[in-house]
């Protein structure tokens, strides 16, 4: 049985995943009392398996097209988050097991290189160091690859952590704070109150003066009652994992034209994902797989990378990954004093720990180290029937 | 055996194979370790046409699958085909039987027991009638339809069938000991099996320890094989003259086995029986102390306490019309009740296809087999629970040599749930995906704590290759 929540608190964080873990230490750290809620028992419902994005996805422009502005516009984003990663690590001695690799986005053909090479010279433009690399190249830095290939973009600050290193470390610095972790507590309804908030929950009500939803794709639902109409959509996707092997595979693997990332953990497994779906489920059930989705990792994982095909799967799971609009949606609510919102766009893992400190920041009343401004959640902001429209500018303080 | 993962080799190149599922030939090359080798820069090539789906899969539409050959599958399969259903028999080893029946594999030794005749005649029936039997043959997943997949001969394919008889077994559970992984210490069922199908006994002293009548009878099996039995460590009290009432209704119903019981009793009259008493710690060496205080030395420690159903198809597929499940992978209760259980339930899957379906005498005999099993049960109820003896080092999964130590520090850091147990730990992320170390975690996390996702596929590893050819 999950205990009852207590009644009141200072601060609540909805979501235990990476975003709500590190707000909840960076508000503790600066010395409030921080309650975390999840409705897990650990972080990782999401789909990432440890992979540091940077250069933009093909597979994210592709199914969503209109969202290519949104992701252009957060694209600076990624280099900061991926060294913001490492000095988090640096600064509370943490292991992440974190490899700045590089990566590379594989062309099986000149059609897909030109394709590399238009999308090159927009992230170049943006401030990302990429480059474009030939057969020859290729063979060179990536012998693994298989005939097929071509040429690939190079992203040289992409690469990998350890998820399950990184959460469990970073779940300790915030118990070592003092934030009380609930986990398999769900949230079934958030209101405002006259000194703050209320939390509904399977585990009981409670109350609280400050609440910031980290809650993914779930996100939406929370944030509806405050106006907000945040379209955030769980993703359900389909990830493998092979047993261990000898180190093989340094890179980050991405391909042009098809759905797949591929990489090697530090464990020698290799984890293959990249968007093939999964079903989704209802509630907070697991989302299911998909058969199809498994032999399309499969078949192109070994068409990508030949050596892999002696390896065998182990496992295989789901996650979702959260889509709203290609950007993020961070910082607190105008006209309600006291809630945030943080959801980190689209490879939200990369991006989490900065956008924790996006938010906290913005929480605390400080500068934040990237400017928040186009990230506010109020971009989805609809007139709520039976209240006033905010007082604008509300300060959470 | 073929769960635990744990005796991965490379055999001619190719890693991490299961050293009990592979078939020894002639100048094959089999080295140890295979874990981490076998990854090489430009192996193969390029695919043609590369991209595969699900639908690429070849795909068999069978009227009926029955998923496992032992005592429940053949009568499934049998039953189901004899009403006129066309029935599909996968089995993940080389040959048919299961554990029960299993078939030699060397014509040296000793010529087939009586249990391997009758599981040979039931084999030969089955394929007469026309039950077409696929060896060699894993089926890792199933999926909504249900559509499962097997892979045979390093290609994999899809089934489709009109009703699903699973019939998987069960697998052991390890005895969780300090010592319980050394070199030495292998289980009643891979004993037992190595001299079934290679007529072989392990070298030395041997002691057989746990609970239940398969250590008996493995005991006199090996004894009769010349093999040199020291000891038989057995957590029942020994049968008194209170329980003749017990032996008394089990002849009744099964007085055959009774009959064999009592032979074993027999042959073990040279050999120490250690009756209420359970293996406490294993030292190198090996250094057996018991919980009664006796300290055995052995060459070879037979462990066999405790059977768990293999139900990872079942449990992860969910309640599904047209699929029915049999013998031990439901409920551990033996061959005989599951030779019942897997003729009513071929009936029932047959039934699901509108046929007509006869499973003769089997409600008869799976009451009275179940009968006898509870009774048995009664005869062999451990003195002490069966709990065993986890210091803080004792290694509780295997695959990624957790401890019982690392699951308490993971709960003391706030691991209220089998996943975030997992998470912390990695126990169950191994090759054996769990099914070893899930009972030994049940063991030692509270009962009320919310337990880990059902299984999904692929249940078991399955190689890349198999899946995009
Ligand atoms: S023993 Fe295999 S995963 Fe734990």
């Amino acid at each position: 049985m999950t205990p009852r929540l207590p009644q009141r608190a200072e601060t609540v964080v909805i979501g235990g995943g990476i975003v709500g873990t590190c707000i909840a230490g960076f508000l503790a750290e600066a010395g409030m009392a921080v309650t975390l809620l999840d409705s897990g028992h650990a972080a990782g419902s999401t789909s990432n398996a440890g992979s540091l994005h940077v250069q933009m996805q093909s597979r994210f422009m592709r199914l969503y097209p209109a969202q290519v502005p949104g992701l252009e516009a957060q694209l600076p984003l990624y280099p900061l988050a991926v060294r913001f990663w490492a000095e988090l690590g640096a600064r509370l001695g943490l292991d992440f097991e974190m490899k700045l690799t590089g990566g590379l986005m594989v062309a099986e053909s000149e059609e897909q290189l030109a394709f590399l090479g238009h999308k090159a010279a927009r992230e170049r433009a943006l401030g990302l160091d990429v480059e474009i690399l030939g057969r020859s190249d290729v063979e060179r830095m990536a012998p693994y690859l298989g005939p097929a290939i071509v040429g690939a973009e190079l992203c040289r600050d992409e690469g990998k952590l350890n998820p399950l290193a990184a959460n469990k470390a970073l779940a300790g610095w915030t118990r070592g704070l003092g934030v009380d972790r609930r986990p398999g507590v769900r949230v079934t309804a958030v209101a405002a109150d006259t000194d703050g908030f209320v939390v509904e929950s399977d585990a009981g009500r409670m109350a609280c003066r400050r609440l910031v939803i980290a809650a993914a794709w779930d996100s939406g639902r929370l944030a509806a009652p405050f106006g907000l109409a945040i379209p955030s959509v769980a993703e359900p996707l389909n990830i493998a994992i092979t047993e261990p092997a000898s180190p093989l595979i340094g890179h980050l693997v991405q391909h042009a034209d098809r759905m797949i990332t591929l990489k090697q953990l530090g464990s020698g497994q290799v984890v293959i994902g990249g968007g093939w779906p999964a079903l989704p489920a209802a509630g907070n059930a697991a989302p299911g797989l998909e058969l199809d989705s498994l032999i399309a990792s499969a078949t192109l994982g070994l068409h990508v990378v030949p050596a892999l095909g002696q390896l065998r799967i182990l496992r295989c799971w789901a996650g979702n990954n959260t889509v709203v609009d290609g950007r993020g949606v961070l910082g607190r609510v105008a006209g309600h004093p006291g809630l945030a919102v943080a959801i980190p766009g689209d490879a939200g893992y990369t991006l989490g720990p900065l956008a924790a400190r996006m938010v906290a920041d913005d929480i605390l009343g400080r500068a934040p180290m990237v400017d928040i401004e186009q990230f506010r959640p109020e971009r989805f902001n609809v007139a709520l029937p039976a209240q006033a429209a905010g007082d604008g500018g509300g300060n959470g303080q | 055996m073929g769960a635990c993962q744990a005796c991965l080799v490379n055999v001619d190149g190719v890693s991490n194979r299961r050293a009990c599922m592979v078939k020894v030939a002639d100048g094959m090359v089999a080295v140890p370790g295979g874990g981490l080798e076998g990854l090489s820069a430009g192996s193969g090539g390029a695919i043609e046409g590369f991209l595969r789906r699900a639908a690429d899969l070849p795909e068999r539409r069978p009227d009926v699958l029955v998923i496992g050959a032992g005592p429940a599958g053949l009568a499934a399969a049998l039953v189901a085909r004899r009403a006129g259903a066309e029935v599909l028999l996968l089995d993940e080893r080389g040959s048919a039987g299961g554990q029960y029946y299993k078939q030699p594999a060397v014509t040296a030794g000793p010529a087939a027991d009586a249990q391997a005749r009758e599981g040979a005649a039931l084999i030969t029936e089955a394929l007469a009638a026309g039950v077409e039997m696929l060896a060699d043959t894993l089926v890792w997943g199933a999926y909504p339809g249900p559509v499962f997949v097997a892979s045979r001969g390093g290609a994999s394919f899809r089934v489709v069938p009109g009703a699903t008889v699973i019939a998987t077994g069960a697998q052991e559970v390890a005895w969780p000991v300090p010592g319980w992984t050394l070199p030495g210490v292998m289980t009643t069922g891979a004993v037992q099996g190595m001299w079934r199908t290679a007529r072989r006994v392990p070298p030395g002293r041997i002691v057989i320890a746990g609970n239940g009548p398969l250590n008996l009878q493995l005991a006199a099996e090996l004894v009769a094989a010349g093999a040199n039995v020291v000891a038989l460590v057995e957590a029942a009290r020994a049968p008194g003259i209170g329980q003749a009432g017990v032996v008394a209704r089990m002849a009744a119903s099964a007085p055959g086995l009774v009959r064999q019981g009592l032979a074993y009793r027999l042959r073990l009259r040279g050999v120490r029986m250690l009756w209420g008493a359970q293996v406490r710690a294993v030292r190198p060496g090996l250094e057996i102390e018991t919980d009664t205080g006796q300290v055995l030395a052995a060459d070879t420690l037979c462990l066999g306490y405790e059977l768990a159903p293999a139900d990872e198809l079942g449990r992860g597929l969910g309640q599904q019309p047209g699929v029915f499940s049999a013998g031990d992978c439901t409920t551990i209760g033996g061959a005989h009740v599951a030779a019942a259980a897997g003729a009513l339930a071929g009936a029932a899957a047959a039934r699901h296809l509108g046929l007509v379906a006869d499973a003769g005498d089997a409600e008869v005999r799976l009451a009275r087999h179940r009968g006898f099993q509870a009774a048995l049960w009664t005869l062999f109820a451990p003195a002490r629970p069966l709990v065993g003896h986890l210091t803080a080092e004792t290694i509780v999964c295997r695959c990624e040599g957790v401890t019982a130590g690392d699951v308490a520090a993971a709960q003391a850091a706030g691991a209220a749930s089998h996943a975030a147990i997992k998470q912390a730990t990695r126990l169950g992320m191994g090759p054996c995906q769990g099914r070893s170390c899930a009972p030994l975690l049940a063991r030692l996390a509270p009962e009320a704590m919310p337990a880990g996702l059902a299984p999904r596929a692929p249940v078991r590893p399955v190689r890349i290759a198999d899946l995009a050819r």
